[in-house]
């Protein structure tokens, strides 16, 4: 019975982290940048959700549709105010610009609306109980929109006309350029994409997670972990990547004292990318080639 | 190559995160020592950063005692004004702040902060400097030995006990404890532990938890597993405590589930749920179920002014400024000498116990003075003493 709920909670644990990898992907694969503000942009998207629910919205979905909208334009000022005038000092600036953008959220959410994780109403109350295993309606739920993003992403980049614009924008922007592509453009698009996506997850999870708190920076580490884990270049490499670490930690907490999982599940990580450093999936892709 | 590049930046930027502090200034203007209308305290607190709950909750407590105090006309005729530095947390700035106050803005008293760490590192300097203070922390053995160093809040290992205290009194044999992972919930398994063996209760199970995190399944299910008498629950004073005892209720564990006075906060119900809140009986500082006259108007207060109900944390900050009060009131002269002779021998009524100081003991009251608190339908209630 254990084993079951916490395989359960395990794969929650996972999916929620894969939400914030898919973040780390989306932006690495269509910009080639490592967005380390990820997991508090979800915070940020929790909150966003928390004050439109105070304000007496009570359907959640439409709070989610609301926050998504948010997410998509604050990720084009984000790009507009974060990225683009750190770009041309190249990629460890950038990266600099996102670790520092990623205090200011997490200290600025703590000014605006308090340092403590609030409740947050899920979308369905409830748990769905098959056989001894009993899962809650939320937890679905982010099962669910995690394979429905990992869907629209592999898709999105490997099919479209867009995606591929972006992966070729990031890949050899002059080159792009020369064929007409408009990379201002597609980074923009890319940072939207991600923040919408982490709003949205933040919403998602708030219920569980609770909204706000000092979570941001956990989540990132974990999103980045699971993404690096699955390889960072893969989408699908990225979800499994994080939901192993999910249902790893999980399982793991249930039989060694609770302070030596992350440390033990971060040396097997660096022991995974001594064997193969482009990650479980990364390694795969390369062997295909 | 640039793959392996960008990969390695990556990883020099979090390692740089991982062990970087981040630090800056603070913020201060005054300068009075008690001349003119006014008399200036001084305020160590961590308002921002990580910890920046405990020190707006602490924050909030003064601001209603100086507003009360000044309502009714100050003390002595003057004004009571806070001179806060925000210290964010960080033991640097708790002592950079300590010193601006004492040799810049030259106050006799400083209040805070109520963060372990940074209490053991700012206490030496009260003595140094030659100026009161008076600790948030439950550690007495960082004031104990001090010339200038006081604390209000009762002591950690007293709440372990009356924990214990309250497990045996319902029959309890044998029990789990699940503890935040840090060093105030460290030193409550350490407590709770030592307590408990003293007391002949079997302790079957310990686990700690990172309040860092949000799913704690696997800690609440090894608890429940072991099938104890009772749980106890030893938290971090923020909303992971919620998370870890909505956990435990989900487990149907039905034994007894106790906790510390962090599980006497008003968010409890809401954050854990109705149905978990029922079940834990907190040992706290505060008599929420069943509050006294003077208890009952500081609630009330409090209630009206920020809308919520006030945490231990924030009554201890109010007693703290109440303290000083009583202790302007009766020194002759505003100078740390005297106020601090003044605290030790005023063995002030609060709505918290008796703070009784010597020489010797500058800690809060002790174990007999935490009162169980339990929530029905979200309210504060008195728990069923079956």
């Amino acid at each position: 019975m254990r084993i079951i709920d916490l395989l359960v909670s395990g794969l929650t644990l996972g999916a929620i982290y894969a939400l914030v990898a898919l973040g780390f992907h989306l932006v690495y694969r269509m910009t080639g940048v490592l967005d380390f503000a990820q997991g508090d942009k979800v915070i940020i998207g929790g909150l966003l959700g928390l004050t439109l629910v105070r304000q007496g919205l009570d359907t959640i979905l439409l709070v989610a549709l609301l926050v998504l909208i948010a997410g998509l334009l604050l990720g084009i000022a984000y790009d507009a105010l974060v990225i683009l005038p750190t770009q041309n000092n190249g990629h460890i600036a950038t990266i600099a610009a996102t670790v520092g953008i990623m205090l200011v959220f997490a200290n600025g959410g703590h000014l605006i609306w308090g340092p403590d994780g609030k409740p947050f109403p899920p979308v369905h109350r409830g748990v769905l109980e098959i056989g001894e295993m009993r899962i809650g309606y939320q937890d679905l739920l982010i099962w669910v929109v995690v394979i429905g993003v990992a869907i629209g992403l592999a898709l999105l980049l490997g099919r479209s006309r867009v995606g591929r614009g972006m992966v070729a924008a990031a890949t050899d922007p002059l080159a792009a350029q020369a064929v007409g592509i408009n990379v201002s453009r597609m980074r923009a698009i890319a940072f939207a994409l991600a923040f919408g996506l982490a709003a949205l997850a933040g919403v998602l999870v708030a219920p569980i997670t609770l909204a706000g708190g000092t979570l941001g920076t956990a989540l990132t580490l974990k999103g980045f972990t699971g993404a690096v884990l699955g390889g960072l270049a893969s989408t699908r490499g990225v979800i499994v990547g994080a939901v192993l670490l999910g249902v790893i930690e999980s399982e793991l907490a249930a039989v060694i004292p609770n302070s030596y999982v992350d440390p033990i599940v971060l040396i097997a990580l660096i022991i995974v990318l001594l064997v193969m450093p482009n990650g479980l999936f990364g390694l795969r892709r390369q062997r295909l080639a | 190559m640039r793959a392996a590049m960008r990969r390695h930046a990556a990883i020099a930027v979090m390692t740089a995160l991982a062990v970087t502090v981040t630090a800056c200034g603070s913020s201060d203007s005054d300068t009075s020592d008690g001349s003119g209308d006014t008399y200036t305290i001084g305020v160590v607190n961590s308002t921002t950063g990580a910890l920046g709950a405990v020190g707006q909750q602490e924050a909030k407590g003064m601001q209603l005692a100086v507003e009360e105090i000044n309502a009714a006309g100050g003390v002595k005729g003057r004004k009571l004004k806070l001179e806060e530095v925000d210290d964010q947390g960080s033991v640097n700035l708790t002592t950079a702040g300590f010193k601006k106050l004492a040799t810049e803005t030259k106050v006799p008293i400083v209040l805070g902060p109520g963060i372990s760490a940074n209490a053991k590192a700012v206490a030496p300097l009260a003595d140094q400097y030659g100026v009161t203070q008076i600790l948030l922390v439950a550690q007495p053995e960082v004031a104990n030995g001090t010339k200038h160093v006081f604390e209000v809040p009762l002591p950690g290992k007293a709440n372990s006990e009356a924990m214990v205290n309250y497990a045996k009194e319902q029959g309890a044999k044998s029990a789990a404890i699940i503890w935040a992972n840090n060093p105030y919930g460290q030193a409550g398994n350490t407590d709770v532990t030592n307590a408990a063996k003293a007391a002949g209760i079997d302790i079957v199970n310990s686990e700690g938890f990172d309040p860092g995190k949000f799913d704690f399944t696997a800690q609440a299910g090894k608890a429940a597993a072991a099938d104890p008498d009772a749980i106890f629950l030893y938290g971090a004073g923020g909303s992971s405590d919620a998370l870890v005892l909505k956990n435990v209720a989900a487990t149907g564990y039905e034994g007894l589930i106790i906790g510390d006075l962090a599980y006497s906060s008003d968010f409890i119900p809401e954050t854990a749920g109705g149905n978990a809140a029922d079940k834990v009986v907190s040992l706290t500082a505060v008599d929420y179920g069943n509050p006294d006259e003077k208890t009952k108007k500081f609630l009330d207060a409090y209630k009206a002014k920020f809308g919520e109900a006030p945490s231990v944390l924030s009554t201890y900050a109010y007693v703290s400024v109440q303290l000083t009060a009583a202790a302007i009131e009766k020194a002759p002269e505003y100078t740390g000498e005297e106020l601090s002779k003044a605290i030790e021998s005023l063995n002030f009524e609060s709505i918290v116990g008796k703070l009784a100081y010597t020489p010797e003991w500058r800690g809060g009251p002790n174990a007999d003075a935490f009162k169980p608190v339990t929530f029905k339908n979200g309210e504060y209630a008195v728990p069923n003493q079956g």
